[in-house]
């Protein structure tokens, strides 16, 4: 999968867990935080997108994650 | 004897959900028609050893949401944040978060405001996320390490706690508290004593949905404690508390809400009341099997018509906890006899839960609901199935409900592990209607 295809996968998680996302535009510099996801919803959808790309990554690295693009950057480092 | 200085507790508000009806409104028409809950699982339950019970049927958290939307009691504030806090909230929270609602509108909670730390929150029951547990041990099964973080949350009982706080705005004390089939009871008197002490002058009670899975189905069928072999195949029959052919209980699902509010508070915001608690006793028997006591039950209907400074004579009515299981009905008639002796003639008994099933944890908290609206309007729901009492001399309801002003109720829950309950409901006049 590239960046984009894990950009698009991510996207239908986050839209799980956040509906109102449903038909709005966002790219990889927004946050999941500005774009409405709680503490918790954030890493359900991090631990989620994990399984779908079979990658395991302790989630406290995502910790200064600060956007969609950088959470992709450590999912992509650990992605073969 | 009556503690000099006990503050005056009342109830100012209710709400439920059950196999008979969506609201507390609902279940008032429900009662007096004897609508009965009991019916063929719906396949998912298929499983369990026995195929019947009273499931809550068609009840979804958003629509009683948008129903409240197109009135004017509920802010949008507290409906958004219903709809967004509860959204990923397992079933049994969404029926509690209805529960709330509808109590909070009845006692006017959000036009007329108390501090939110005047107000705390009991939740009723244990075990309150099996069902949610083993949802998501099948999903992760193949690999714990994907485990929802979303799970840390929700697999303690307090997540009811976390969720409702949050949305209805509590600050005050909140806890959730278990005493198994008595549950109900037990927090409607810890609630009590809350206020008793001065902690809060409202306390918001969950008598929490029991979400058993067919573990816990089992585990009551091999013990022997679950009903529902004989009549099988006619579910409407199968729930008998008191009759010949009872033989044990019927699973209900249900989850109800009680705000007990002092006197001082519901005089300051001139709210409406709906009833007194006016006490309620908690024993042991010392006893960790599932056998009742014909003594533990008779010592703590003693004593709580002790504190309420009351003599058995006082009581119109008695809401029993009549499981339809044949030795918890026997010792409950026992128990009630050695109490009233010749008096027992006079005291009016019915069992809610040959409506509705036993709601487990819920069920004390639904059945003094039950035993409210009867108050309020001058009626007793039938005992339904009961053909032929296991014993004379008492005073059932019969198939038909009975016209009657109840003055004053008693309530009883009696739990495994020897945990024996009973309140005091009064009627009071002063209530609004909506």
């Amino acid at each position: 999968m590239n960046r984009e295809e894990v950009f698009e996968k991510l996207s239908e998680i986050m839209i799980e867990y956040i509906p109102e996302l449903n038909g709005v535009t966002f790219t990889m510099e927004d946050s999941l935080h500005e774009l409405g996801a709680n503490s918790v919803d954030r890493m359900d959808i991090i631990v989620d997108i994990m399984e779908e790309l079979g990658v395991k990554v302790s989630i406290t690295k995502f910790a200064n994650a600060k956007n969609i693009k950088e959470i992709i950057d450590i999912l992509c480092e650990e992605y073969v | 004897m009556k503690k000099e200085n006990s503050k005056r507790v009342f109830v100012s508000g209710m709400g439920c959900v059950n196999s008979i009806a969506e609201s507390a409104a609902e279940f008032e028409q429900a009662l007096r028609e004897g609508r009965q809950g009991i019916d063929f699982y719906k396949e998912s339950k298929q499983k369990g050893p026995i195929k019947i019970g009273a499931e809550i049927r068609n009840f979804s958290l958003n629509k009683r949401i948008d129903d409240y939307s197109l009135k004017e009691n509920v802010p949008q504030t507290i409906l958004n944040k219903a709809r967004k806090v509860a959204r990923r909230s397992p079933f049994v929270i969404q029926t509690a978060v209805a529960a709330v609602l509808e109590a909070y509108v009845q006692a006017d909670l959000f036009q007329k405001q108390v501090s939110g730390e005047r107000i705390g929150i009991i939740v009723a029951g244990n075990n309150l996320t099996n069902v949610v547990k083993n949802a998501y041990m099948d999903k992760c099964k193949n690999d714990l390490e994907y485990m929802s973080p979303s799970y840390a949350l929700q697999f303690m009982d307090t997540d009811h706690i976390g969720t409702l706080s949050e949305i209805f705005g509590i600050f005050g004390e909140g806890c959730t508290i278990g005493g198994a089939s008595a549950s109900g009871n037990v927090g409607i008197i810890k609630a009590y004593e809350m206020l008793q002490l001065e902690i809060a002058d409202i306390c918001i009670v969950v008598g929490a949905m029991a979400e058993l899975s067919d573990a816990e189905m089992y585990g009551f069928y091999n013990v022997g404690a679950l009903g529902g072999r004989r009549f099988g195949t006619e579910p409407q029959k199968a729930c008998r508390p008191f009759d010949m052919e009872h033989e044990g209980f019927i699973y209900g699902q249900g989850c109800g809400c009680f705000i007990l509010e002092s006197q001082e508070s519901i005089a300051k915001r001139n709210a409406g009341i709906l009833a007194e608690i006016m006490g309620g006793a908690i024993l042991l028997d010392g006893n960790r099997l599932s056998n009742p006591s014909v003594q533990g039950e008779a010592r703590v209907m003693e004593l709580v018509l002790d504190r309420c400074g009351l003599v058995p004579e006082d009581i119109d009515y008695i809401n029993t906890h009549g499981t339809s299981s044949p030795l918890g009905d026997e010792t409950e008639l026992k128990a009630i006899k050695q109490v009233w002796k010749d008096q027992v003639k006079n005291v009016w008994i019915n069992s809610t839960k040959g409506l509705i099933g036993h709601c487990f944890y819920a069920a004390g908290v639904m059945e003094a609901i039950a035993s409210i609206i009867q108050m309020k309007e001058g009626f007793l729901h039938p005992n339904k199935n009961l053909d032929h009492p296991i014993s004379k001399g008492f005073r059932f309801v019969g198939n038909d409900r009975e016209e009657k002003q109840i003055d004053i109720a008693m309530s009883n829950s009696f739990g495994f592990g020897g945990i024996n309950t009973s309140i005091v409901l009064k009627y009071c006049s002063q209530y609004k209607s909506e």
